[in-house]
């Protein structure tokens, strides 16, 4: 019951983080400088977080991967599985979110966009290793399916670093907020909101891995029950 | 109340809602005469049209004025329908009762005039659109995927609770 009121607690704040950044980004703060679409720049505050999100979630999934591949521990793949699928979710809010924001900002040549953009291209490719990976799992459990999983959740270690550092080094117009050396390009207020958003998506991202980490181990339980049962 | 009778008082209710229709006054001067139809809702962005019918308009011209901005003017017919318009770059930003004077012009002389008022309405941006479409995929997602997880974790929790009701012991772990 202590772990569901945590659970519920990190869950509240960070709902409550995002709202108070919605009303922020959206109402109180001014249009970012060189936006030629200044209201549906405002996506950024949450387009920003919900992409490093996804981030953060393929980062998990290579960690439980590589757990499961070195000591081939429950755990690891648990992890794994249960991150890959909030990467889908929260990739699929910034790909979404990102798509609305591009067509406003850059006009009509979205498909286009996703082949010539670099950033555009690896986010989009990085979204689909996860999609890989959450369908590989839908089969039924086993040492393979563990294995192969644990080897497509890997290829993170290549697909994060480079969509994130994609608009750095490589052909892209996708604007760099985080670590940009133009520290122009947003004001501190407005880097303050984009900041508390980040925090307020995080323990969103928390409340939902603690959730989806006990579904995982209550269809565990209930699995072993019907063992038990048939035995 | 039914499907039908919502979508009927929908109708009804998008039928009477107000909507801007053409304003006309007249200007008179002896047996001339024009009528000068305008909408009384000026939308920035779009051309502004003022409409005009005229009777034994020879030698007439109408002028209208905001203050403060460039008049135009148009020459009348001897009868018939003419119109003149305002770029939509007239206004920048919305405002009421803004006033607008026409001349009925002979010779270059003012033989009748008056003023009314129109209002200056700004649409919503285009890329407004965009950002509100963004936002309603992003919590239709994170509302989905949530409400996914509370509902497969309830239907679990009945299925394990429902199990263990059911074991031969009744449930009885001997905790």
């Amino acid at each position: 019951m202590k772990s569901h009121s945590i659970t519920g607690a990190l869950g509240a704040t960070g709902f409550v983080l995002v709202l108070l950044t919605l009303w922020q980004g959206l109402l109180v703060m001014p249009p970012a400088r060189f936006f030629t679409a200044p209201n549906a720049q405002r996506l950024f505050y949450l387009h920003v977080p919900s992409g490093l999100m996804a981030y953060l979630a393929f980062m998990l999934v290579v960690a439980g991967s590589g757990w499961w591949l070195w000591k081939r521990t429950p755990q690891g793949d648990r992890l794994a599985r249960c991150a890959a699928e909030l990467g889908l979710v929260f990739g699929a809010m910034s790909l979404a979110s990102g798509t609305f924001w591009m067509r406003a900002e850059w006009g009509p040549d979205i498909v286009m966009r996703f082949f010539s953009d670099m950033r555009l291209a690896t986010t989009l490719a990085m979204w689909l290793l996860l999609v890989a990976y959450v369908t590989w799992r839908r089969q039924p459990d086993s040492e393979a399916v563990r294995r192969g999983a644990a080897i497509v959740g890997m290829l993170g270690v290549i697909s994060v670093p480079l969509s994130y550092l994609s608009s750095r080094f490589l052909r892209s117009d996708h604007p760099v907020i985080i670590g940009s050396d133009n520290q122009d390009a947003l004001a501190p207020e407005m880097r303050l909101v984009l900041y508390a958003g980040l925090l307020g998506f995080l323990l969103l991202f928390v409340a939902l891995l603690r959730t989806r980490l006990e579904l995982e181990r209550l269809e565990e339980e209930l699995l072993a029950a019907r063992l038990e049962g048939s035995a | 109340m039914s499907g039908a009778r919502v979508a009927l008082a929908l109708a009804l209710a998008l039928l009477l809602l107000p909507s801007a229709a053409a304003e006309t006054v007249t200007l008179t001067d002896g047996d001339a005469s024009v009528s000068v139809s305008y909408n009384p809702v000026f939308r920035t962005g779009e051309a502004w049209f003022i409409d005009l019918e005229v009777e034994n308009g020879d030698g007439y011209s109408v002028e209208a004025e905001f203050s403060g901005a460039e008049p135009r003017s148009k020459a009348l017919p001897v009868a018939g329908g003419a119109s003149f318009s305002f770029p939509g770059a007239t206004f920048h930003s919305e405002a009421f009762n803004v006033p607008l004077e026409l001349r009925l012009l002979r010779d270059g002389n003012v033989v009748a005039n008056t003023t009314v008022e129109i209002d200056v309405s700004v649409p919503p941006a285009e890329d407004l659109l965009w950002l509100w479409g963004g936002m309603t995929v992003f919590w239709l997602g994170i509302a989905g995927y949530a409400g996914w997880l509370h509902r497969r974790q309830a239907e679990l929790r009945r299925q394990l609770e429902s199990h263990i009701a059911a074991a031969p012991d009744g449930g009885e772990d001997g905790d």
